[in-house]
């Protein structure tokens, strides 16, 4: 058996060896591959904790018309609360609120003034996306100051949500084409390697080796290629992210970015690089190999 | 011993694309031990007949039996146990030039399976019995032509195979390195092998009176017995 497989190997790493160059194209995209897609990846992730833990922050102010009525209000919030994308709606009787005004001033700055502030909700919403529909749904409502109406940090939410869109673009367009290319690398590093051993490969046939043994040395070659693309792009996912957070450090108060998970990283990427090479090569050989 | 032909073709038809006919209504039996010579010009069809026994090429309808069992049966998967009840020696001899001649046969047996151990064991017994052994550390291109069919022979033998076919064996060779590679063929015939040989060169044939399948367009058009010893 292991006679067998130090064949086997050999005539894996021989097909390497004397492709050298399309081997060192083959792992150098797939590991830029990899490291883009683990890049976005860990960056959307991320993103995506941040926004989850922002979203309780982002909350909606709702302003009623002046004079509306208890059972106004109720009708308003029950409305509200029916709105998809609304997690929770607080009442904020304008008294109260007058209340938490007066005792920001001197009693002298708000003596004889009437309360001039509307009934009010505290809108927090359950998914940040939806801020904009909830939004004109919670305006379309009757009883909703037409002025005021609904205020909230729209620039904020639209800036996270351009941020993600944006990785969103980069992993599929930028990732896409370059996971293709890195396919096409792979392909073709193994239909040279085929070229190049195709008289190995017709004594293999006329002798009678099985189709296992005249496979699997090109299958364990985009193993390879895409393995150690996965390895490099997580080194380099290391040393990037290292990188930026010792420049924001220096430049500014940053707190830190999140540690890079090097070994949930090396593995997944390692994984799905082997997955990657082996699916690529086996493409590559389903032609030429025909006995 | 039976009676049961060991190769045996019954009305094969092969087509190819563009309806060019490569075989047409084959019928022939070969019997274990035969020295048979498949004779021809060039298109008559041996190449078909040789690569629908080995499996490279499917017949269209028929029957082809190497020792009972359909040729077409075997698929991708598992013609490689019908290969290694042969042995192959293609007109191009296929030896692979940066190897020496030891390690073309080494190579072909690790191939196959063979441990380092039986290697080692096994490629001097064959290079000895195809006269090949003094040569044995010489690169391909370091032989003479016969003894580059000769590394062919000794390489289509690690299977111990009881049927040997070869095309066109002395197409590329002197008058005397082709006597060379038959005188060999014709002493694994003694030894108990079916030979199966595909050939144009008509005075190696007449020379060696063994039995003629001739072809044409496909067809047997003769099948002469071997001459009497």
């Amino acid at each position: 058996m292991l006679d067998r497989i130090s064949f086997i190997l050999g005539e894996a790493f021989e097909a390497i060896r004397r492709n050298l160059t399309m081997t060192y194209a083959a792992i150098a995209t797939v590991a830029l591959t990899l490291f883009l897609f683990g890049g976005v990846g860990y960056s959307y992730f991320h993103l995506n904790k941040l926004s989850e833990s922002l979203t309780g922050k982002f909350e909606m102010r709702a302003y009623m018309v002046d004079g509306a009525k208890i059972p106004q209000v109720q009708a308003t919030a029950k409305a509200i609360r029916e709105i998809p994308g609304v997690a929770v709606v607080n009442w904020i009787p304008k008294d109260r609120a007058w209340e938490r005004e007066k005792a920001k001033y001197k009693p002298e700055v708000t003596d004889g003034i009437e309360n001039p502030l509307p009934e009010a909700f505290k809108i927090i919403l359950s998914d940040l996306k939806k801020a904009d529909s909830v939004a004109a749904s919670v305006r379309a409502l009757p009883n909703l100051d037409p002025e005021r109406g609904v205020e909230y940090l729209r620039d904020e939410q639209r800036l996270l949500e351009q941020t993600r869109s944006f990785l969103n673009w980069l992993a599929t367009g930028l990732g896409g084409l370059l996971l293709l290319t890195s396919g096409i690398l792979i392909y073709n590093a193994i239909r040279l390697a085929v070229f190049s051993r195709r008289r190995e490969a017709r004594v293999m046939m006329l002798v009678g080796a099985s189709r296992f043994s005249v496979r699997v040395p090109y299958l364990i070659e985009g193993f390879i290629y895409g393995t150690v693309g996965g390895i490099l792009a997580t080194g380099m996912l290391y040393a990037a992210q290292r990188a930026i957070e010792s420049r924001l450090l220096d430049q500014t108060a940053f707190a830190g970015l999140p540690p890079f998970p090097i070994l949930p990283g090396l593995a997944l990427l390692s994984i799905v690089g082997a997955v990657y090479g082996l699916v690529c090569s086996y493409i590559a050989i389903l032609v030429p190999m025909k006995p | 011993m039976t009676d049961r032909p060991y190769v045996e073709f019954r009305d094969v038809h092969v087509s190819y694309p563009g309806q060019v006919q490569g075989l047409d209504g084959v019928t022939l039996q070969i019997g274990r031990g035969e020295f048979v010579f498949i004779v021809g010009r060039t298109g008559a069809g041996k190449s078909t007949l040789i690569k629908v026994l080995t499996r490279e090429v499917r017949h269209t309808s028929g029957e082809v039996r190497i020792d009972g069992q359909e040729v077409g049966d075997y698929n991708d998967r598992t013609v490689f146990r019908l290969r290694r009840q042969m042995g192959i020696v293609p007109q191009d001899f296929a030896l692979l030039p940066n190897k020496r001649v030891w390690e073309n046969v080494a190579y072909a047996m690790r191939a196959v399976g063979h441990t380092k151990r039986e290697v080692r064991r096994e490629v001097p017994a064959i290079l000895e019995q195809v006269q090949i052994a003094h040569r044995a550390d010489a690169l391909p291109h370091q032989l003479s032509g016969g003894e580059q069919q000769r590394v062919a022979i000794g390489r289509a033998l690690i299977n111990k195979p009881p049927l040997l076919i070869a095309d066109e064996p002395t197409g590329n060779l002197d008058p005397d390195h082709s006597a060379e590679v038959m005188d060999l063929l014709v002493k694994l015939n003694l030894e108990g092998m079916t030979i199966l040989i595909a050939s144009h060169d008509m005075p190696v044939v007449e020379r060696y009176g063994r039995r003629v399948i001739r072809l044409d367009h496909g067809k047997i058009v003769e099948d002469s017995l071997a001459r009497p010893d």
